[in-house]
């Protein structure tokens, strides 16, 4: 695992830094306020670790991917050593999203993608085209790209090198599609909790390729509406320009309505060959309350209030349902509940709190975990109706990340609404956190029966999940597997529940994990929150679940419960 | 003449295709404000639940087909003043995506469609 080694050292220096200090932040103020030495000095000492980190989780990736083209050098694309080794790239770069080979032409000649569909072989093209001379000037590093839509549909960025034929002439190239959601959100979510600091990356040109707001990942500073302020373009100006340095500027606070400053400090990345980031720290997070203020709705009466906005949407057209659901006065706002509706493809379509945000998409919108929340609400509308879970930040308690429980209901194939509420008593909304190294284990045991099952086959996994003592497990983590139509065939955590059909098995909330955990698995694999019975006493915890398809019939996961 | 009488029958055009656009509005919205029956489909597990809102024939409701694209419908029957109709087991064997109508029998015999959606079961 690449991080494993560098992270005890950095916890502890980012411990020891921290034992003096402590972060001011001025609170809706129209002029920039000076920031004490001591501050910057606090702050800086947080972000150089994390920039090691960062650089040396890029180094190695870079290195792997090159290994890897060397194992590919003169390897017949139709070699089934193609198809292992690719996989095995994947397991080891955990924020990795596929690994691919392209010909000379840029086409897909071998990918990692296999249930995902958005790629086709032979016909899909890397949406980048290097020269044989450039990908050489590069090495031994790997050429990185700009932040940008990758092939199978996800936004991120690459790794490209060359791939030789068995005489040494270049014969195409070996890609891996980055996530830099799951590269940088684990780290961020470290410093929210423990130090209440953020940070956000950029490229040169200005495109923001990592924010804690998802809506902004992908805006230009320099271009976009959204940072027209003077204060914010000249600290924008300096962070582009100089490779390091601090700043402060104005800018939104989490309510979007207020302005209050920000101070930062930043540092550059040699991410490879032609990239540079700067990743900047800042102090704008708010802190969580540790007090509950408001009663929380109940789950039945957050399914009423739905269920009400169900029977509008159904008795008026699209466009009266959409007017009474964005009126921030109308009757469909109940304490902290309020309804939203979006299009089955992300779209929103209300959102009484946040009416700037309308017909923006959020179909790749992760939550800190890696869930995609508007995939999984979408697949539970898909069904019908239910009750979803991701992390989201709280507009009642200065918008700090909570565990959100939601109800969907479809109006038609074309959209739907819901409403929530937050879980208070949920570990996660309690400053616990999943930390990065777990969430790099579960991908990694994940892809590592993947890649076992292609090896050793899919009965050899299936005897390592029911082997307390296999190489595959990882203390805390529960593998298992499943078929396409719900047959348990090994599990970790429930060993009694193997040759079971699990379509019908509902937890207390109407949700069937298994036809959840299928339907992720279909639409190419991912992440998902459920409540499930933990033994012995069967009681019922929230878990994470990271799920992968094998072939198109066997679907496997790793669990971890959030406790 | 030739003029006023080709103003005419563009008048005569205009009306008449006014009045259909504002009698098919009326039927449009008399079908949103006042359905039949309002139900929902959804499942939960192996069950399906169809709930029952309000409509202006749900006192009428005798009984409730459910019709999963591919299997043979069910046909459940309807007590006075339901809210809800479980169809139990019913997507045991049940997976992918297929079309779910409901269709509502009335104390007349009539039927209707109540509703036709996409599911995913899986």
């Amino acid at each position: 695992m690449i991080r494993h080694k560098s992270i005890g050292v950095i916890g502890i220096l980012l411990l020891l830094i921290f034992t003096s200090g402590c972060i001011i932040s001025a609170q809706n103020t129209t002029q920039l306020e000076p920031v004490p030495a001591e501050q910057i000095n606090s702050m800086d000492a947080a972000l150089y670790p994390l920039t090691y980190l960062i650089a040396k989780d890029m180094e190695q990736a870079c290195c792997l991917v090159g290994k890897t083209a060397r194992e590919l050098d003169g390897v017949p694309t139709d070699d089934p050593a193609v198809e292992l080794t690719l996989l095995k790239l994947r397991r080891d770069i955990p924020f990795s999203f596929e690994a691919g080979l392209f010909d000379k032409n840029d086409t897909l000649i071998a990918s990692t993608e296999n249930l995902g569909k958005s790629i086709e072989i032979g016909v899909g093209k890397a949406p980048n085209h290097y020269t044989a001379e450039e990908l050489k000037a590069a090495e031994p590093a790997c050429i990185v790209s700009g932040y940008s839509m990758l092939l199978h549909g996800d936004n991120g960025f690459t790794f490209t090198t060359a791939v030789y034929d068995a005489q040494g002439n270049y014969n195409g190239t070996l890609r891996v599609g980055i996530n830099t959601w799951s590269l940088f959100s684990g780290i961020n979510e470290y410093l929210r909790n423990e130090y209440g600091y953020t940070i956000w990356v950029a490229q040169p040109d200005g495109l923001v390729i990592y924010d804690k707001d998802t809506d902004e990942i992908g805006r230009n500073l320099i271009t976009d509406e959204l940072y027209v302020s003077e204060t914010l373009k000249d600290a924008v100006e300096l962070i582009l320009k100089k490779e390091s340095g601090n700043s402060s500027y104005l800018f939104y606070d989490s309510t979007w309505v207020n302005s209050t400053q920000t101070n930062v400090v930043w540092d550059t990345v040699y991410p490879g060959y032609g990239m540079e980031w700067r990743l900047v720290l800042t102090d704008n997070v708010p802190a969580k309350t540790e007090t509950e203020t408001t009663a929380t709705p109940t789950t039945e009466e957050l399914k009423s209030f739905v269920e009400k906005a169900y029977v509008y949407a159904q008795t008026h057209t699209k466009e009266e349902a959409l007017h009474a659901f964005n009126d921030q006065n109308g009757e469909f706002i109940d304490g902290e509940l309020y309804i939203f509706a979006y299009d089955m493809d992300g779209t929103i379509l209300a959102l009484p709190y946040q009416p700037g945000l309308i017909g923006s998409n959020r179909w790749l919108m992760e939550d800190s975990s890696g869930v995609k929340i508007l995939q999984r609400m979408i697949a539970r509308a898909q069904q019908g109706g239910g009750c979803v879970n991701y992390m989201t930040a709280n507009p009642d308690h200065q918008y700090a990340q909570e565990f959100k429980l939601s109800y969907v209901m479809p109006v038609d194939d074309t959209w739907f609404i819901g409403a929530g509420i937050y879980l208070q008593e949920n570990p996660l909304s309690q400053n616990h956190y999943l930390s990065w190294t777990e969430h790099e284990d579960m991908t990694y045991q994940v892809r590592n029966m993947q890649y076992l099952a292609k090896k050793e086959g899919i009965e050899s996994v299936i005897e390592m999940i029911k082997d307390p003592d296999s190489e595959l497990q990882i203390e805390g983590l529960y593998p298992f597997a499943v078929t396409e139509n719900g047959t348990d065939l090994a599990d970790a955590l429930k060993p009694e529940l193997e040759g079971t059909n699990q379509l019908g098995m509902t937890n207390s909330l109407g949700m069937s994990i298994a036809r959840e955990v299928i339907s992720l698995a279909q639409a190419g694999g991912g992440w998902m929150y459920g409540l499930w019975g933990i033994p012995p006493e069967n009681e019922e915890e929230y878990v994470l679940i990271y799920v992968e398809p094998i072939d198109v019939s066997v679907y496997v996961a790793s669990l971890i419960i959030l406790g | 003449m030739a003029i006023s009488l080709v103003i005419t029958v563009i008048l005569i055009l205009v009306a008449s295709l006014g009045g259909l656009l504002f009698g098919a509005s009326i039927i449009f919205d008399q079908s949103l404000n006042d359905p039949d029956v309002l139900v929902h489909p959804a499942i939960s597990g192996n069950d399906m639940i169809i709930t029952i809102y309000e409509g202006g024939r749900v006192t009428e409701l005798a009984q409730i087909s459910l019709e999963i694209e591919g299997y043979a419908p069910v046909v459940q029957n309807v007590p006075g003043g339901a809210t809800e109709i479980v169809y139990v087991g019913i997507a045991s064997q049940v997976t992918g995506t297929r079309a779910v109508g409901v269709r509502g029998i009335f104390t007349d015999g009539s039927m209707k469609i109540l509703k036709i959606i996409d599911f995913k079961f899986t």
